[in-house]
């Protein structure tokens, strides 16, 4: 018999819960409802990269975690081998985000221990111009890659990626993992479809300009910030 | 500003002579007021842009210039391309062809009135607005590039409007030369779902009365009277513009050392007309064009449809549309003779003297209508084009009020929900997704459109014509 969608539902909660108990900073994943055999796939920030680890699970196990906390323990106990390669808690003590004013449009800076840092908050700014990025949950994962000949053009293009992926799959963003090799950006956002009764969207980003574009290393950290135009 | 940086050449114009690296002077058009109000960036801006190779005359800023990306927002600059001239994705901005347009109603304030409430909620409901929205119409891959070479022409031959419609719109609905094989497979699928969507910031939709008239000839060719009810749309091209803005803007930041411009800034990013990524640009941008001028024409056609729901007597015939981020090859007098241009307007709008023969016949004689928009709640204005305008800044006037603060110092300043209800209780109706986006576009974050437009007046770079005031905003 196939699996009613009310059982897939509270399997999601349940995984949705252990993961969270396990304190992961940043994480998507899928629950397969296979004969038999139950799989959750996820995906979690790892260092400057992600992973994908895939769990398996008794349906039996998931249904009782939600009520009872014994049973949540020995799911964390299993799982915790498989995800420690996962970066857990929050961004680091330099991590911060903020707007910066200008005339019709406004500006966003981030900044952070590494300049991989920098970049995932200047992203979390971007958001900010649309919505608080607090109410954004992280459903889906979205892979980008883009180049460019040097720093700052490599930050307006890793602005205008997400730009482009908010646009065509109506979506925002509230977690970020960069990694950089060489001229490229390998990235994830984590994030959900927008939902204008619950984000409220301010408006709509059209596109990173290269005004007070700068990438800089500033005061032992990074800086990354350009304007938006909106 | 200081007004010391300036040598004033008459009272609303105001000229930084050619020193150092500019080629041209810079000339900015505005009242003592609203130089001391100007952002110091404008002024470094415009000597920026005097520095491009290949500018004719004098890199131009409107009453309304505020800091832009490279180019001020209110900037206006034309290119030779025989003598090294450029084209720059920043100095028409991201949204390309953004613009406005103004459609006649025949109707009188007490018609709305009656039914202003089921209107807005109408128009709320059927014009689709705010991030993430998605239009009724969806575009394969061939309707696209023939969206994308026919704008409005393609819209009506589609069905949304009547021919009539085309003969007031630039270009008449359709620019020439538009290279849709030079938009990328990006830019192509950003536009997918958003034909026939208003988009969000300052775009707005809104049906208005005129409660001024100051010429009254020209207001009467227009067909302007006072207490009559018109509709005004302001966007652009959406996510297809934006795409394009976006890559050209990088290739010709990357290209500028292969083709020895000098930047001071790489937010210039620009190419010479007569070079690949130049061309490239330019059939991309005008394609721009049409999907602006498409957009802008389905909008037309889910008003009409709106009204004739509601107020079947009423006929919306176009009054005039416009254009204020662009570039397009003209004709103009310079330095004795004259000359094809490719003029840059970003945040300013073409403003064709009477007798110009792209003017539509009815109104020739008048100049070309000038659509100012204003900021929401408070008054837009409709002017018209000036002979003397060719000579102050190649046909060129203003196109909007301007920010006076930031976004967040207006979100600071005001909230939404009370905004809404001041307009309401001043008989304006607001329909919008998103409170903090009327508080961020509140109209104390605008400067004063009148100040603007009678600036733009006096300068004689466009005639003022009526005021119209809102009753109805649909804002994105």
């Amino acid at each position: 018999m196939p699996p009613l969608a009310q059982d897939i539902r509270s399997a999601r909660d349940a995984v949705e819960r252990v993961l969270d108990e396990l304190g992961l900073a940043a994480f998507a994943f899928t629950v397969e409802p296979k004969e038999g055999q139950w799989t959750v796939h996820v995906e979690c920030a790892a260092g400057e990269g992600w992973r994908e680890v895939t769990l398996p699970v008794e349906v039996s196990d998931l249904r009782a975690s939600l009520a009872d906390a014994a049973a949540r323990d020995r799911l964390r106990g299993a799982w915790e081998p498989h995800l420690r390669a996962c970066s857990r808690g929050a961004a680091g003590p330099a991590a911060r985000w903020e707007h910066y004013a200008h005339g019709a449009d406004i500006g966003v800076r981030g900044c952070g221990a590494s300049q991989a840092e920098a970049f995932e908050q200047a992203a979390l700014a971007l958001t900010a111009v649309v919505t608080d990025p607090a109410d954004v949950a992280q459903h889906e994962r979205v892979a980008i890659e883009c180049d460019a000949p040097d720093d700052e053009l490599l930050l307006a293009a890793w602005l205008n990626e997400l730009i482009y992926e908010m646009s065509t799959r109506k979506m925002l963003f509230s977690r970020f993992a960069v990694r950089r090799e060489g001229d490229q950006l390998i990235a994830a956002a984590w994030g959900e479809r927008v939902d204008p009764a619950r984000h409220h969207p301010a408006v709509e980003v059209k596109g990173a300009t290269y005004t007070t574009l700068r990438v800089a290393r500033e005061g032992g950290g990074w800086v990354a910030q350009t304007v938006v135009d909106v | 500003m200081e007004l010391n940086l300036f040598e004033r050449r008459a009272e609303f114009e105001w000229e930084i002579p050619r020193r150092g690296a500019m080629r041209v002077p810079a000339v900015i058009y505005a009242s003592e007021a609203l130089i001391r109000d100007m952002d110091h960036k404008v002024c470094e801006q415009a000597v920026n842009v005097a520095t491009l190779p290949g500018i004719v005359k004098a890199s131009y800023a409107m009453p309304d210039a505020h800091w832009g990306y490279g180019f001020p927002i209110g900037g206006v600059a034309a290119f030779d391309p025989d003598e090294g001239g450029v084209v720059s994705a920043g100095g028409v901005g991201f949204d390309i062809s953004c613009g406005v347009r103004c459609l006649h109603t025949g109707l009188k304030r007490p018609d709305i009135v009656k039914v202003q409430k089921e209107l807005a909620d109408m128009l709320y409901r059927r014009v689709p607005a705010g991030v993430g929205s998605t239009g009724a119409i969806h575009l394969d891959d061939r309707e696209m590039d023939q969206m994308l070479a026919g704008g409005a022409q393609w819209a009506v031959e589609r069905g949304w409007g009547v021919p009539e419609d085309l003969e007031r719109i630039e270009e008449r609905g359709r620019m020439a030369s538009a290279r849709p094989g030079h938009v990328s497979a990006q830019a192509k699928k950003r536009q997918r779902d958003e034909m026939g969507t208003l988009g969000s910031g300052n775009h707005y939709l809104e049906v208005q009365e005129v409660t001024a008239v100051f010429d009254a000839k020209i207001a009467k060719t227009f067909g302007l009277h006072p207490g009559d009810v018109v509709v005004m749309i302001h966007c652009g091209s959406r996510g297809l513009g934006h795409q394009i803005g976006t890559e050209y803007l990088k290739r010709m930041a990357i290209a500028a050392k292969e083709h020895g411009v000098a930047l001071p800034d790489r937010e210039l990013a620009c190419a010479p007309i007569h070079s690949a990524v130049g061309q490239d640009y330019l059939g991309a941008m005008r394609a721009a064009i049409n999907c602006a001028l498409a957009n802008r024409q389905i909008l037309t056609d889910l008003v009409r449809k709106v009204f004739a729901g509601i107020l079947p007597q009423a006929r919306l015939p176009l009054l005039y549309d416009v254009s204020h981020n662009t570039c397009k090859v003209e004709e103009h007098r310079a330095d004795g003779g004259r000359r094809k241009l490719y003029v840059h307007r970003k945040g300013a709008t073409r403003a064709f003297g009477p007798g110009h023969p792209d003017i539509p016949g009815p109104l020739r004689e008048a100049g070309q209508p000038v659509l100012i928009g204003g900021s929401m709640g408070t008054g837009s204005y409709v002017l018209a084009g000036t002979k003397a305008s060719e000579t102050l800044a190649f046909s060129s006037a203003c196109h909007g009020a301007g920010r006076a603060m930031s976004r967040h110092q207006a979100l600071r300043t005001w909230n939404g929900r009370q905004v809404v209800d001041e307009l309401a209780a001043r008989g304006i109706l607001i329909k919008s997704p998103s409170m903090r986006g009327i508080a961020e576009e509140a109209p104390g974050a605008y400067k004063d459109v009148s100040a603007v437009v009678d600036a733009a007046d006096a300068a004689g770079l466009a005639r003022k014509v009526a005021r119209v005031e809102p009753l109805v905003c649909v804002k994105g």
